[in-house]
């Protein structure tokens, strides 16, 4: 990886720090891809920027990223999708396998990883799929694909129906100490849905997908984890009655941990009633009762990770009748203005929840090679952003996708700058020049 | 009162005093087609596209002939939804229409909120003639018209839906056109045919059509579809029609001045004896003459009325 080893003086910064809880007005030196120094720093030969009203803080990571590369580079492709990620204070992204061909094997992790260093912007991680194409009949080669450096496993959007092949993939991996991700959706329940089955699709008459259809598969497939002793992760969780069945068995110490969407958490659906395709995701925004069930789980720590899905697709296949539209929506580059916005502004989490949520729990469960404390000889690897009031508008998106459910909101936070590894990728709000 | 709408979407978001002056301006239209000649003036020079995603007959039918009574152009595109979605999105097709400077679309298609999405996207004006399980407004209206003929007052009036409630736009319409102006809608089905949440919208609910039929000023029955039948939803058209068919005996335990209304086609038979459709407690054919009356006065608005003029 080529690395910029100028030392960087950043003068007058708000320093979040995440062990001990505190904001401090300090100077930050970068030098060697390495925090050099904290404190009052003077007289020293650096590059200066005055960040006077900004605040540093340990870089996002996400768990939950559609690379679309290979096989969908008409949605996104890597390059692209870096530029996304640090343009949303993300310095780490974990593609899923559902690509084309998929992540099922020793090749196609190593391109995608490399491909990440070649862009090299944020770092890439990946998963790879639990079954061969995943197909959900036979496993993956898994040892290549841990060989590789996946971080987990996961077919992702294809649900694993048949519980002995999941009950299977989890004893097996036992020896290989990494999670297999779960998108809960039993599918003869969701069968044709399009929203959330409750008080909107009365209204509006659309095929609904009930919230059973995730909490009864999250419950067959929580029993299956103890009863192997394996290890899940519940990706975006949708409804309290999920919740539920996560909180039964997180007490009798099944190994889960959870994600949430920055969708889940934000918005309900009411919002389809407008019928814009942009609020079309699987799962789909449940009922406000839901909503608020999502914001308790990430305040008691029910819920350890808020993770983006974020799912491009190409404006044409949005732009369409909502049953033909595709399922997903973006988040990389909006998940920090949004959520600091709506939850750390208006007092619903503090700063260091929502790190913990977004960096210290991601690292921690996924084994993740990012920083999590911004401390003296630790990696450069860490964001800067300032209170500002701006709106999202889809010419603030490096995206290639525009399938965004927040575009048009005002937000109070603009990430200005993203380092990896003492490299500046993202400056003053602009992508590094050249890449 | 004025029309301010460009399109014509949902009986939902109309207010009471909207959906009075469509049926208001109905009524001189009504006059109007009693005459030998039924042509008037007011959309002459004007062009009336029916886009029709969804086979249909009568609506389609009765939209044309609302328009050529106005003596507006139309013209009709009937396309399936399968070739469309092989083919130009609906996003190319809006972009062609306007165009092609049509002034009005009524559109039928298979998709909720379609109509809308199109009403978005052009500058002519829309009327939804149906979208999915959403919304039917122009048929509601007709509804409403052919009532008024027929009770003094929409308050308190009790009416009773009976079928397949979470797959109608009809009974969806009309449980937003009713209680707007006053009256007491109920719903009669099996179960697995009413929405998850029917709670949520303004209707009493009731499983056994005896007991639903007692009190009732007006009982509509919908049309039920077979391949409801095939992904389960009932055992049989046998088991329907013996729980919720308006057959002779059921007509005995109403009350006496029951009127009977359908939206066509009628499956004779099934939702109802052929000659409850036929008898003097049916108003189904006066329904059907009303539409277009209704569909005259809709697109009589939705082209800005003559606010000083008479209509002829």
């Amino acid at each position: 990886m080529k690395k910029s080893y100028d030392r960087i003086l950043f003068k007058n910064v708000n320093l979040i720090d995440t062990k001990n809880k505190t904001i401090e007005k300090k100077d930050i030196l970068i030098g060697n891809g390495k925090i050099e120094k904290l404190g009052e720093i003077n007289d020293v030969d650096a590059k200066v920027i005055d960040c006077q009203g900004m605040y540093a803080s340990p870089g996002l990571v996400d768990i939950h990223t559609h690379l679309r590369e290979p096989g969908y580079e008409y949605k996104e492709t890597i390059d692209t999708v870096s530029r996304a990620a640090v343009n949303g204070g993300f310095v780490a992204i974990t593609g899923m396998a559902n690509t084309v061909p998929a992540v099922d094997t020793a090749g196609t992790v190593r391109y995608v990883l490399e491909r990440g260093k070649d862009v090299d912007l944020a770092k890439i991680y990946t998963y790879g799929a639990v079954t061969k194409n995943l197909e959900g009949k036979e496993l993956a080669e898994i040892n290549d694909l841990v060989k590789e450096g996946v971080i987990g496993l996961s077919d992702d959007g294809n649900t694993i129906m048949d519980p002995s092949l999941l009950l299977r993939a989890l004893k097996y991996i036992k020896m290989f100490d990494i999670p297999i991700v779960l998108h809960e959706e039993d599918i003869n329940l969701s069968e044709e849905g399009v929203m959330h089955e409750g008080k909107v699709q009365a209204k509006l008459g659309m095929v609904g997908i009930p919230d059973l259809s995730e909490d009864t598969i999250t419950y067959r497939d929580l029993r299956i984890a103890e009863y192997v002793d394996g290890r899940v992760h519940i990706t975006h969780v949708s409804s309290k009655n999920t919740l539920d069945v996560i909180k039964y068995a997180k007490d009798r110490n099944v190994k889960v941990t959870c994600d949430v969407t920055p969708h889940h958490l934000l918005l309900n659906d009411t919002y389809v009633e407008t019928f814009n395709t942009n609020y079309k995701m699987k799962p789909p925004l449940r009922s406000e009762e839901d909503r608020l069930a999502l914001v308790d789980g990430i305040k008691t720590g029910l819920i350890d990770i808020i993770a983006t899905d974020h799912a491009p697709h190409a404006i044409y296949e949005k732009e369409v009748e909502f049953n033909y539209a595709p399922f997903g929506v973006t988040g990389l580059e909006t998940a920090f203005p949004v959520l600091y916005t709506e939850l750390v502004k208006k007092g619903e989490i503090d700063i260091f929840q929502l790190l913990k949520l977004m960096n210290e729990n991601p690292v921690k469960y996924f084994k993740i090679d990012i920083p999590t404390r911004m401390q003296e000889g630790e990696d450069a690897t860490f964001m800067i952003f300032k209170e500002e009031d701006w709106k999202i508008t889809p010419r603030y998106f490096q995206s290639k996708s525009r399938n965004n459910a927040f575009i048009g909101r005002n937000v109070g936070v603009r990430v200005m700058f993203t380092l990896v590894e003492g490299d500046m990728k993202l400056v003053e709000g602009e992508i590094k020049k050249g890449a | 009162m004025e029309w301010k709408r460009k399109d014509l979407i949902t009986i939902e978001e109309l207010t009471p005093e909207e959906i009075n002056l469509i049926l208001d301006t109905a009524e001189p239209f009504k006059e109007i087609l009693r005459r030998n000649i039924k042509k008037v003036p007011p959309l002459r020079g004007r062009t009336v596209l029916n886009l029709f995603f969804e086979p249909s007959t009568r609506t389609s039918a009765s939209f044309s002939i609302a328009a050529k009574r106005l003596s507006a152009e139309t013209m009709s595109i009937s396309t399936s939804t399968s070739s469309v979605k092989k083919g130009e999105t609906l996003l190319d097709t809006a972009r062609n229409l306007e165009a092609m400077r049509v002034d009005m679309v009524v559109m039928r298609h298979s998709c909720e909120g379609a109509p809308k999405f199109l009403s978005e996207r052009i500058e002519a004006s829309v009327i939804n003639a149906g979208d999915g399980n959403h919304e039917h407004p122009t048929q509601c209206l007709l509804d409403l018209s052919t009532l008024r003929e027929n009770v003094k007052t929409f308050k308190g009036l009790k009416v009773l839906i009976v079928g397949d409630i979470a797959h109608s736009r009809v009974a969806r319409s009309n449980i937003w056109g009713l209680t707007k102006l006053g009256a007491e809608v109920s719903v009669c089905a099996p179960p697995t045919l009413l929405p998850q949440n029917i709670e949520q919208l303004p209707v009493n609910v009731y499983y056994n059509m005896d007991e639903a039929i007692r009190d009732k000023d007006v009982i509509y029955l919908l049309r039920i579809q077979r391949e409801r039948q095939k992904v389960g939803l009932f055992p049989s058209t046998r088991e329907y029609m013996n729980l919720f068919s308006m057959d002779r005996d059921r007509l005995k335990k109403t009350k006496e001045d029951v009127i009977i209304m359908h939206p066509g086609p009628i499956n004779r038979g099934v939702e109802l004896d052929g000659d409850v459709a036929d008898g003097k407690h049916s108003v189904i054919l006066n329904q059907v003459t009303n539409g277009v009356a209704v569909r005259m006065a809709v697109l009589y608005l939705l082209n800005g009325g003559n606010k000083d003029e008479k209509i002829i």
